[in-house]
């Protein structure tokens, strides 16, 4: 046999989601064929990388962040301004920390509040993402879909327990995007997407977190359920898998003994800072290459670095 | 393509008379399609079948032995481009990169930090396994670096990189009874060099500037009749390597192209231009897609752990049903005073039980034993879940040390287990929860005012 | 009878009656009673000796007497040799008979065959005496791991169950229990071992080892059954810890092993065995749905017998269901058929949605919620038929009776699937179990239970194991195909089967995950 590059076309095509307004606008999805597989055909928009952010002064992070950021981050306002200038990630995610029942318990109207004034002080487009507590965070994004109308943010996230608040309050009250999260099953994920289309939801405003692990814990069965959801997407063209992934990566690399763990703990393992970013880059990484159209991540230096990587391999 | 049960099962004497110790003979064809037994397992099939048979499951890629004593490695073999199809076969191997113009201190320097990263993760030896050795100008720089790390005791595979026919002669004189790898066969060497490692049947690494070359040397050095390769995919730039490894991997397995059917090496030093970070970002990448070994600069623990960790995730059996880790979950911040639930490590129910808990608000210790990945009811049937596994594990958690509560919950469906657990775990009151977890928010919330009321009284 | 036809099968078995006339002794022939027979045996019937039991020749000296020498003998014929199994006075030659038992988990059927005419005479059932250790197989092997546990639960089902029944059925038609001469019994595995008093511990332990699959010879007297002490006893053999002898009498009596076409056979038994195959191969699993299906774990669950609301229909805007119940008597339960009915009606009208859970915010007199936020739908109000309490169906029922359908439709895909094929190349899907012969086809494939397959594929056989057991008592060949089909079959187990949760997962779903499985069905819910 002489070499024959070997070309795999697919009918199935993921759905492309805006996000964000005016010219930081960014758009994510879009793509025909697996992450990079730029010989098959159309990959699509290049993924997209976004930096989080508390709305409270990050307490439970390692010194080096509130090093860094110990000028800015006891307002949420001047943390944003601050990354927009410096860092020019492609997207800012807003964690609503506040908001925790087993925390601040900060009301609705308050946490609408704060993320009204971030998201009208900076261009970038902005995720929203809740405390992960199901019923506090539709309570939340109820109050802030209404306050940031018009500025098209995506909600993180719609689940099983809440998906008919958040779906309807982010998409049908007001026009944002909701982000559809499952752990770690095709099925699950497939279910909650028909659900929400059957409450009215457009596939187009829908991206879908199918389970996020730092590399080394369970991350297999993140692996395996992005390359089935991307598969059957293509291969079988379902219509309820064609929705773009965004993998939020630093809510779970920077909580692994790997990153925490200080130099007194474990003297072999050498600088912790150095350990947290490696682990959110690989975990990144591996991301990327399994199918996530968006990753969101802590340290500046995985920033540059992932964004490097991403250009390099577009 | 990997041959179905049935097609086998049509070319097996249909005598379901068990002697290759399975109880039918369809039962034997479906094993021999999942790869777990070899057609000859068969003492009565026919011989036209038999090499019907093993030509349709003779392996598209082939098995290649490196290294010797404990630092022998294999590597292909592989039969599937995504890890849920099937276990994948062997692991990626990671080698660090030495070259002749390094001076001995520096030389010293990386062999120190390869014996340093060298540890244990869950029940795994993780260390870097293999070396480069690379021949670049300088020949006595060269001889002395191969000496220097043959001497050092250092117990790794030795991969020498050598384009030049005569100085590779030399350095696999050296580290001949250690089966290295030699790197370096091209269009214009490959006669040469396929002589050297013949005899030793020494594996070879083929490089070349596109596909294409690729192709019609390693055409060329298998009309010699040698098949021991390894081929380098790496290319100009992080794009192109990821193409190649992809497009060998799958012209392959997919494609069914024997041609490509070795596996491959990448250079992820010389794709990162001394940037350490965005060197564990490329091998993260190949360690999923199809990078058989992966050369870095050097080694520490800020590599190691997410390299090894990502490893060893990528290569663990797909098959078992779906269970979290067997260990004491803290939910709402879990304190001294926190009640213990316990249920199954089947990860619906955990994800079922753990979210319910959350929304209860109630901290509370979540103790899973290892329960085979079963339902409430179907490990309770199965003798996975009983009294004695659920205290036993109690016990070996040392949860007695996180909560001074010695309340503990079981699941309703399985009261039955009340006494036996009370029976082997004393100082322990058992109480017996509601038969779906739905109800567990109002349940524990009852259970807290409970308690608070009796610590008020 | 058709399938015995079909596959010439000869309708005989080696079980003989005949009426002799043997001459009365005098001072000159004075030999042994017993010598008296086996020379007329030997002179008129052509065979060179008898055997026969200490039993048999208790009866010899005052029957033989009765009607002055003229008797009837029952007899087992081998070669040159017979063996004697009853003796009666006068002529009998008409009075042969056989019991095919099918030993249940919850109830017992016998039927009484005249093994002349090959006719059914009589059938009796009664619930399994062995309900009061445990309701399900893993309760009672759990408590024959007990104190004489196990003797308790063999003489529950021996002497409490099947003994009664069997003087029930010989009173109401006058027979004498030694002419019962043979014996075909059917049961899954745990009820076999239990019914022949061996210990089953470790077929319930991982990894799930039966003691046997096929039983030793018996007699009559191995049994403690009361039927003729060497009546020759068969027990359908098992193929794995869940799939037992009442799978493999069905599997004969539904001709897979004879057929052509490809078939899927469904047992919407507790323990939910499927078998799928022709002719060339046969897949079975146990796919253990659970009692839904007769009405078990369910709040209003019962068995299909009278009262029990068996079909459905609920008007959109109301939302007032009409129902039609068993013998048309007023309601006071829902079997199996009934709730397959109910939930496609609650999902139609918008009640539930896909996974099953009520829609918050319907404002109905016939939605509750309890304190646990748990939601109900009312289908009888007590006041309306004066119960002392409502007939419910809430959102845990609703979740069980997923996943019992969830666990059969998977355990069938993962079969077929595990020959590389699917549902398309079904050609009859056989349904047996006691979920009633109304069981709604249509419906099924609208929750998901069944393959959305031409209807017309679907029978519905009832209890094929006692058709099964019947075949093999009144025909020998019959009852060596039996014996053949146990080793046939191949049993796949699921809990280690790789893609089965996966499957499971996406079964639990109305009508399924992936809803391109249902074509038909996606227009109705206006996919
Ligand atoms: C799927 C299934 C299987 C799968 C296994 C899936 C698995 N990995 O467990 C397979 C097919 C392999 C299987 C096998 C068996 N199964 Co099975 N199986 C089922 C089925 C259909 C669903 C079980 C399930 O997935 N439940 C979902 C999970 C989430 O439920 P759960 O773990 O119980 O957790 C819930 C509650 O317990 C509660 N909860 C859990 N933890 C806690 C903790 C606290 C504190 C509280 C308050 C509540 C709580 O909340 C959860 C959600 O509500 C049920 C019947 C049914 N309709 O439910 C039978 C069932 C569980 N199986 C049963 C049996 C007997 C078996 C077998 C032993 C025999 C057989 N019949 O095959 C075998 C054993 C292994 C083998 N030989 O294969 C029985 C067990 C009980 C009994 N008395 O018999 C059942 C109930 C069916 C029946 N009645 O026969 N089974
Ligand atoms: S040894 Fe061969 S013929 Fe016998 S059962 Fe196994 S596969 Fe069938």
């Amino acid at each position: 046999m002489a070499f024959k590059m070997s070309v795999q076309k697919y009918s199935g095509k993921i759905s492309e989601v805006e996000i964000g307004r005016g010219e930081k606008a960014i758009k994510i999805g879009g793509e025909s064929t697996l992450p990079f597989y730029s010989f098959d055909g159309d990959t699509g928009n290049t993924p997209k990388v976004g930096i989080e952010m508390l709305d409270v002064y990050p307490e439970g992070w390692t010194n080096e962040f509130k090093e860094m950021y110990k000028d800015v981050c006891d307002c949420p306002v001047k943390w944003a301004k601050y990354i927009e200038e410096n860092l020019k990630p492609d997207f800012i995610c807003l964690r609503l920390e506040s908001s925790d029942p087993n925390g601040l318990d900060r009301s609705p109207e308050e946490c609408a509040k704060v993320a009204k004034n971030v998201v009208e002080s900076v261009k970038l487009p902005m995720v929203i993402a809740g405390c992960g507590n199901h019923e506090k965070d539709a309570k939340v994004f109820e109050k802030i879909a209404q306050a940031v109308d018009g500025n098209n943010c995506l909600f993180l996230s719609a689940t099983e327990d809440n998906y008919k608040a958040v779906g309807a309050a982010s998409t049908m009250a007001y026009n944002h995007k909701v982000v559809a999260e499952s752990s770690v099953d095709i099925n699950l994920a497939k279910q909650l997407n028909v659900l929400l289309n059957q409450l009215g939801v457009k596939p187009e405003n829908i991206v879908m977190q199918v389970g996020c692990s730092a590399v080394g814990y369970g991350y297999e069965y993140v692996a395996s359920t992005m390359d089935r959801i991307r598969l059957a997407a293509f291969g079988q063209n379902d219509k309820t898998l064609q929705m773009p992934i965004v993998t939020p990566v630093s809510f779970e690399s920077w909580h692994v003994k790997e990153s925490v763990a200080s130099i007194e703990d474990e003297p072999q393992w050498g600088c912790a800072e150095q350990r947290g970013i490696n682990m959110e880059v690989s975990t990144a990484a591996s991301a990327l290459v399994c199918g996530a159209n968006a990753v969101i991540l802590r340290h500046p230096k995985s920033v540059e670095t992932i964004k490097e990587l991403v250009s390099a391999l577009a | 393509m990997a041959l179905k049960a049935l097609d086998i099962f049509k070319l097996t004497p249909k005598k379901n008379c068990k002697d290759c110790g399975f109880p039918t003979c369809m039962a034997f064809s479906m094993k021999v399609a999942s790869g777990a037994v070899e057609v000859s397992k068969c003492p009565h099939m026919s011989d036209d079948s038999i090499a019907k048979l093993s030509e349709a499951t003779a392996p598209l890629m082939r098995t290649l032995k490196v290294g010797s004593g404990t630092s022998e490695y294999e590597l292909g073999a592989e039969t599937v481009l995504f890890r849920h199809e099937k276990t994948l076969v062997n692991r990626n191997r990671y080698a660090v990169a030495f070259d002749d113009s390094m001076t001995n201190e520096q030389i010293d320097f990386k062999i120190a930090n390869i014996k340093a990263v060298n540890y244990i993760r869950i029940g795994e030896e993780m260390k870097a396994e293999m070396v480069v050795l690379e021949y670049r100008y300088n020949k006595d720089g060269f001889l002395n670096l191969v000496n220097r790390v043959n001497e050092s005791g250092l117990d790794v595979t030795h991969i020498i990189v050598c384009e030049d026919v005569d100085i590779a002669k030399e350095a696999i004189e050296i580290l001949k009874d250690k089966k290295p790898i030699v790197y370096g066969a091209n269009k214009e060497n490959y006669k040469g060099m396929v002589e050297l490692v013949k005899d030793l049947k020494l594996a070879l690494g083929v490089k070349a500037a596109n596909l294409e070359e690729l192709y019609s040397t390693i055409e060329a050095i298998q009309g010699l009749g040698y098949r021991e390769l390894l081929l380098d995919v790496t290319g100009e730039n992080i794009k192109d390597t990821f193409t190649n490894a992809v497009q060998v991997r799958r012209i392959a397995l997919k494609e069914q192209d024997r041609t490509f059917g070795y596996p491959s090496i990448v250079f992820a030093n010389k794709l990162s231009n001394n940037d350490p970070q965005m060197e564990v970002a490329i091998s993260s990448i190949f360690t999923i897609k199809y990078g058989s070994i992966i050369v870095i600069d050097d080694i520490d623990y800020s590599k190691a752990l997410p390299l090894f960790a990502l490893r060893q995730n990528i290569y663990t059996d797909p098959q078992r049903p779906m269970r979290v880790e067997p260990k004491v979950y803290s939910i709402n911040n879990a304190d001294e005073n926190s009640p213990v639930i316990v249920t199954v490590d089947f990860a619906l129910t955990y994800f079922i039980v753990s979210g319910d808990i959350e929304r209860s608000k109630v901290p509370t210790y979540l103790a899973i034993p290892d329960a085979g990945g079963y339902s409430v009811l179907t490990a309770w049937s199965a003798g996975k879940f009983s009294g004695s596994s659920i205290a036993k594990f109690i016990k070996e958690s040392k949860i007695e040390e996180m909560t001074k509560n010695r309340d503990l919950i079981i699941p309703g469906k399985v009261a039955v287990l009340k006494g036996d657990i009370e029976d082997n775990l004393p100082g322990w009151n058992v109480i017996i929860g509601t038969e779906e977890s739905m109800e567990i928010p109002k349940f524990l919330k009852e259970y807290k005012a409970k308690r608070e009321a009796v610590s008020n009284a | 009878k058709k399938i015995i036809e079909e596959n010439n099968f000869e309708f005989k078995t080696n079980i003989v009656k005949t009426y002799i006339e043997i001459d009365e002794p005098t001072l000159d022939d004075n030999i042994s009673d017993i010598d008296r027979i086996e020379r007329y045996v030997r002179n008129h019937l052509g065979y060179d000796e008898i055997d026969f039991t200490i039993e048999l020749l208790r009866k010899v000296p005052t029957v033989i007497r009765e009607d002055n020498f003229k008797v009837t003998i029952t007899y087992i014929k081998k070669k040159n040799k017979i063996t004697i199994l009853n003796i009666e006075s006068g002529n009998t030659e008409n009075k042969l008979y056989g019991v095919a038992i099918d030993i249940g988990t919850t109830s017992v059927v016998i039927c009484l065959v005249d093994l002349y005419t090959k006719e059914i005479v009589d059938k009796a059932s009664s619930g399994n005496a062995q309900i009061k250790y445990g309701a399900d197989v893993i309760h009672r092997i759990v408590y024959s791991t007990k104190k004489n546990g196990l003797k308790e639960l063999n003489e529950a089902v021996v002497e409490e169950t099947i003994n009664p029944l069997l003087d029930s059925i010989y009173t109401r038609n006058s027979v004498d229990k030694d002419n019962v001469v043979s014996l075909v019994v059917a049961g899954n595995t745990t009820m076999t071992s239990l019914f022949l008093g061996v210990y089953t511990d470790f077929l319930r332990q991982e990894p799930f080892i039966p003691p046997f699959l096929k039983s030793p010879r018996l007699i009559g007297k191995d049994v403690r059954l009361n039927i003729n002490d060497s009546a020759y006893v068969f027990i359908a053999p098992s193929v794995a810890s869940y799939v037992g002898g009442d799978i493999t009498a069905g599997v004969l009596s539904a001709g897979i092993w004879s057929s052509e076409e490809n078939v899927l056979f469904i047992d919407l038994g507790t323990n939910g065995e499927i078998v799928f195959g022709n002719r060339d191969y046969m897949m079975s699993c146990a796919c253990s749905a659970g009692p839904a299906f007769e009405g078990g774990g369910i709040s209003c669950g019962m068995r299909a017998s009278n009262g029990a609301i068996e079909k459905v229909k609920i008007d959109k805007e109301t939302l007032k269901p009409t129902l039609t119940t068993i013998g048309d008597v007023s309601p006071i339960g829902i079997c199996g058929s009934g709730i397959i009915d109910l939930i496609c009606q609650m999902l139609l009208t918008g009640i539930i949605d896909r996974r099953g859970k009520i829609h918050r915010d319907i404002d109905n007199e016939r939605i509750i919620f309890n304190e646990y936020e748990t939601g109900e739908y009312v289908l009888a109000f007590k006041e309306e038929y004066n119960l002392d309490q409502d007939i419910t169906i809430n959102e845990v029922d609703i979740d069980n009776f997923i996943k019992a359908k969830g666990a059969i439709y998977s355990g069938a895909s993962v079969l077929i699937e595990s020959l590389g094929m699917d549902f398309s190349v079904i050609d009859k899907v056989y349904i047996a179990g006691g979920i009633g012969n109304n069981l709604d086809i249509e419906n099924s494939i609208l929750i998901g239970l069944l393959p959305d397959i031409e209807r017309e594929k679907f029978i519905y056989i009832g209890n094929s194991s006692l058709v099964g057991s019947y075949l093999a008592l009144i025909s020998k060949d019959a009852k060596k195909k039996l014996q053949e089909i146990g080793s046939e079959i191949t049993y796949v187990e699921l809990s280690v089967y790789p893609t089965y949760m996966d499957e499971f997962i996406s079964a639990c779903f109305l009508p399924h995950t992936n809803i391109e499985q249902f074509p038909t069905i996606k227009s109705k819910l206006g996919e």
